[in-house]
């Protein structure tokens, strides 16, 4: 038999139900709302049309792709000849990720059963398969690591510890991956993270690894792409159909999504371009990166759907700027507090810096030169001396650190739900609470946990205790603070 | 950054400023004498946190004269 007289047959298939309720077979609790007769989602398609067949024939190419790298660069010896602030880049993305993805098996699974067309369901299934060699690939390329270097522990250990990052990470992650119904797991990853934001993953980051020599990281990224760039597809069919039943909730979910999406990715991407690729192998930097294939091409995809921008456009504009640099600041002067370690920046660094951000690097160059100044009259090695020893304040929505607007003016406020005052980093933030207050308001942070009693107020027994960190593991200064360019007050 | 203050009710606005630059003094360098609001609201330096009616989780900004 031809493939073409099969493939709708298997891939596209539909019921009309005869002794059950189509409301009871996709209950709009599980599939989503707007809840629309099947008939209103039978023209649902993508273009990639996959049998079970293709499938697996091309992912056992790149399987095969990735092994054979792996068997001639993935030893030890070939990540110690990595730059060590590539390193800290290469564990950030490693804690991050996997486990996120295997959280992604599961929104796929949903919309696996309950997707409302044939095809979707069908285009979900390979999904979950992907997003599971997603989790399996970078678990089996760093687990060799761990012997040499304890921080690559936290690419299994990450998310089941109650680090910061982990609980902002879940935050994020078990909304978008494992509480939303089919709808809006496609609208916010297929269609916010995977379309919009992924390019900065697969072209950007997979370029400054290929530029850093870091062949198997730059292997995995372009392995991982093939697949997005399918199961991505999910997304706009499922877009289109939303912004004609109810405009309001398409957009809401957009601008929501499109706010969470970015700050994860201003620290996960913006660190690695702007701070931890050493200097010679860096690229264009992370806003102007944004710029080109992030923040052009979302605002035409949005048109094409009949969206308008983000209410906080000119917010998150001006968060190119600032936001990823602020939390780098802040994150280096509470480096104990993460699984990896970072590059004070130098004055070519900064020069460099100051050339890429000339609106925003003035207000932050004061910041690094105050630390470095703190390094100078303290040891080498001696990180905390030049260290935070307060407690750090946590977003009530996004759970990060309040980094947002700009140095001389932080945008975080307050503002009363029930019977308790919340912090919010930004007005997206707060917006996004308020919306779904239903949604958020029960979870705990760093502070409302050590306000309760559930975690210590002192900030190394914090570490200990609450973020699973040793002093063999946790973050330092990538150097000891011993940089060439950094001379010492004698004594 | 945003960091947390722990502050005592009968504790002076100038303390709790005091507490607030050695919280940020790895990143910020002091420049002298400083003031602090609470929203637009300038705090008196020299009257308790009770006294200008502080609450937990406020947010305080200090800045430089």
């Amino acid at each position: 038999m031809r493939r073409e007289a099969w493939l709708d047959l298997a891939r596209k298939l539909d019921w009309d139900f005869s002794y059950v309720r189509e409301e009871e077979v996709f209950p709009p609790e599980v599939s989503g709302r707007p809840w629309l007769p099947g008939a209103a989602w039978r023209d649902w398609d993508e273009p990639f049309k996959t049998t079970y067949a293709d499938y697996v024939a091309t992912q056992s190419q790149k399987e095969g792709a990735v092994e054979a790298v792996r068997a001639a660069l993935g030893r030890v010896s070939d990540f110690e000849r990595l730059p060590r602030g590539w390193l800290s880049a290469l564990k950030l993305h490693a804690a991050t990720l996997p486990l996120a993805e295997f959280a992604a098996v599961i929104g796929n699974l949903r919309a696996a059963r309950f997707g409302r067309d044939g095809a979707w369901r069908t285009a979900a299934a390979f999904g979950a398969l992907d997003e599971l060699r997603h989790t399996q690939i970078p678990l089996l390329l760093m687990h060799p690591l761990v012997g040499w270097d304890e921080q690559f522990d936290w690419t299994h250990k990450l998310l089941h510890t109650d680090n910061w990052v982990a609980i902002a990470a879940r935050h994020l992650f078990d909304e978008l991956l494992l509480g939303a119904d089919p709808i809006e797991f496609a609208v916010a990853t297929n269609f916010v993270f995977e379309t919009g934001f992924t390019n900065l993953q697969f072209i950007g980051l997979s370029a400054v690894a290929h530029g850093v020599g870091d062949r198997l990281f730059e292997s995995l990224l372009g392995s991982i792409q093939s697949d997005e760039a399918r199961h991505a597809q999910i997304g706009g069919p499922v877009l289109d159909r939303l912004v004609a039943a109810d405009p309001a909730r398409a957009q809401r979910l957009v601008d929501k999504w499109f706010w969470r999406s970015w700050q994860l990715f201003a620290v996960v991407t913006g660190f690695a371009m702007d701070y931890l690729t050493p200097l010679a192998q860096r690229g264009p930097s992370f806003k102007e990166f944004m710029h080109e294939w992030i923040v052009e091409q979302f605002l035409n995809t949005l048109r094409d759907h009949g969206l308008e921008r983000p209410w906080y456009w000119e917010t998150f504009l001006n968060a190119l700027d600032h936001y990823h640099h602020m939390v780098y600041a802040s994150a280096y002067t509470y480096r104990s507090s993460v699984w990896f370690d970072f590059v004070l920046p130098g004055p070519e660094e900064r020069a460099w810096l100051r050339a890429k951000y000339p609106a925003s690097w003035p207000a932050l160059d004061p910041i690094w030169t105050q630390i470095t100044e703190r390094w100078r009259a303290a040891d080498r090695g001696n990180d905390l001396a030049v260290h935070g020893t307060a407690i750090v304040g946590f977003c009530e929505l996004c759970q990060s650190v309040l980094c947002n607007g700009t140095p001389a003016a932080n945008s975080a406020v307050v503002a009363p739900y029930d019977d308790r005052r919340r912090i919010f980093c930004s007005e997206p933030c707060r917006w996004i609470f308020e919306s779904e207050p239903e949604r958020y308001r029960d979870h705990k942070g760093i502070v409302r946990r050590v306000l309760d009693g559930e975690a210590p107020a002192n900030l190394l027994a914090l570490l200990r205790q609450t973020f699973g960190l040793r002093y063999e593991t946790w973050g330092k200064d990538a150097f000891g603070g011993d940089y060439p360019w950094l001379d010492r007050v004698k004594p | 950054m945003g960091v947390v203050v722990l502050g005592r009710p009968e504790a002076t606005v100038a303390e709790l400023g005091e507490d607030m630059l050695r919280a940020t003094s790895v990143r910020i360098a002091r420049r002298g004498r400083f003031r602090i609001t609470i929203g637009a609201r300038p705090l008196d330096l020299a009257a308790t946190l009770e006294a200008q009616g502080l609450e937990p989780l406020d947010r305080i900004d200090l800045s430089w004269e």
